[in-house]
């Protein structure tokens, strides 16, 4: 990861055997404050290998927030980006009309609320092999923290297993961000278990505050 | 009460985290027709080990644990699907039921997870039972990943060292058995919640 923000310290898990150079799911433990957690999403999302076709998935943040995070501001390049929005119901109306303006080859799919994980698995399964049949795709899961709130420890455990695995075999790479400071040390460590490598932004090296 | 089980000391052997291999694979056959039940038990028995069951009361006795295919005829007097997933679906074991139906079967309704028209076609037969067994293992060794992985968190030194190989242990087997799956039935296999029914 040589990006401009610094050496994010990835840690490999214990339990890894097979370990490769690029870790296809990654857990970002990102605090509330501070940790450069947009940054360093985007740095995830676009990868060594530039990849250009995003599947971004919301809970809290408005589409057009997560498209914001994905979009090269710097290049002004457009990209292709489909976002599944698990809790557009749960925002104000407001702020769901306002991820109608993001870049317009953007996709967004608002998840019916009564929807549950063997659902939105569907859905995210649908778009992300619509967009491996286009190329070299990306994943960006936020969060693990708001889907815990939708449904218990166990079954998004269990979501979780099954969406690395399909991210692993479809050739795509992922990650999953967390918010450590609303969770008991022993759900993190649980949770940590499902994925390649860990990018904890609490004790990262990320560029100086 | 099971004169067709044909493994001995199966439970005794059997594997908690259910590797696939064939032999741990027991399928319960019950149509309300013996006829029917015996010429499906003999199909079955070339790939699995299979118990047959002749009327419900039968049928809930020979499930336990082992069990991880069900084939119930959907009309058998007193026994329901709901029954038999409340009976043999715990979080250490699970068992995917198809029904044994005269016609199509709205399975998202019910608490079966498949459905075979009568007359069952060979082929189709052992392809069922075979892709509900996967559904089954994927199910229950997910299980045991979870809980493993709670148990990891809270342990530390050997202990943590012994669980993390567990652990890697458990995630090759759902990789082996997740091949066989794609992605909306490892989803459906794994999260499927079955207490629908009123």
């Amino acid at each position: 990861m040589g990006g401009n923000s610094g050496d994010i310290a990835m840690s490999t898990n214990p339990d890894d055997s097979g370990s490769t150079e690029t870790p296809l799911n990654v857990l970002l433990l990102a605090p509330t404050v501070g940790g450069h957690e947009d940054e360093v999403c985007r740095e995830l999302l676009h990868g060594p290998g530039e990849r250009e076709h995003a599947l971004l998935v919301t809970c809290m943040e408005s589409p057009a927030e997560r498209l914001d995070v994905w979009t090269d501001h710097e290049n002004g390049r457009s990209e292709n980006a489909t976002v599944v929005d698990v809790e557009a119901a749960a925002r104000s109306t407001v702020a769901a009309t306002a991820g109608t303006d993001g870049p317009p080859n953007a996709v967004v799919e608002s998840v019916d609320p009564e929807t549950d994980l063997v659902g939105l698995g569907d859905v995210i399964d649908r778009h992300l092999s619509a967009l491996v049949s286009e190329g070299e795709a990306t994943v960006c899961v936020h969060s693990v923290s708001d889907l815990l709130q939708r449904a218990e420890e166990r079954a998004v455990f269990k979501f979780l297993e099954v969406l690395t695995s399909t991210v692993e075999r479809a050739g795509a790479v992922a990650h999953y961000h967390m918010n450590p400071d609303v969770h008991d040390p022993e759900t993190i460590e649980t949770f940590e278990v499902l994925f390649d490598s860990v990018v904890d932004l609490r004790t990262a090296n990320v560029a100086d505050e | 009460m099971n004169p067709d089980e044909t493994a001995d000391g199966e439970s005794a052997t059997r594997d908690r985290s259910h590797d696939g291999s064939p032999h741990g694979r027991v399928v319960l056959v019950a149509d309300r027709d013996p006829a029917v039940t015996d010429e499906l038990a003999a199909v079955l028995r070339e790939r699995f080990t299979v118990r047959s069951a002749y009327d419900s009361a039968d049928a809930l006795a020979s499930l336990d644990p082992d069990v991880s295919v069900a084939l119930l005829d959907a009309e058998l007097p007193g026994l329901s699907a709901q029954r038999v997933v409340d009976r043999v679906r715990t979080d250490d074991a699970d068992c995917q039921i198809a029904a044994l139906a005269d016609e199509p079967v709205d399975v998202e309704s019910t608490a079966f997870d498949d459905y075979l028209l009568k007359p069952v076609d060979d082929d189709r037969l052992t392809e069922t039972v075979e892709r509900l067994s996967q559904r089954a293992t994927y199910r229950t060794t997910l299980e045991e990943f979870f809980r493993v992985a709670r148990e990891r968190a809270n342990a530390d030194g050997e202990n943590r060292d012994r669980l993390d190989r567990r652990l890697s242990e458990l995630d090759d087997s759902l990789d082996d058995v997740f091949r066989s799956l794609d992605g909306p039935e490892a989803y459906d296999a794994a999260l499927r919640e079955l207490d629908t029914d009123p």
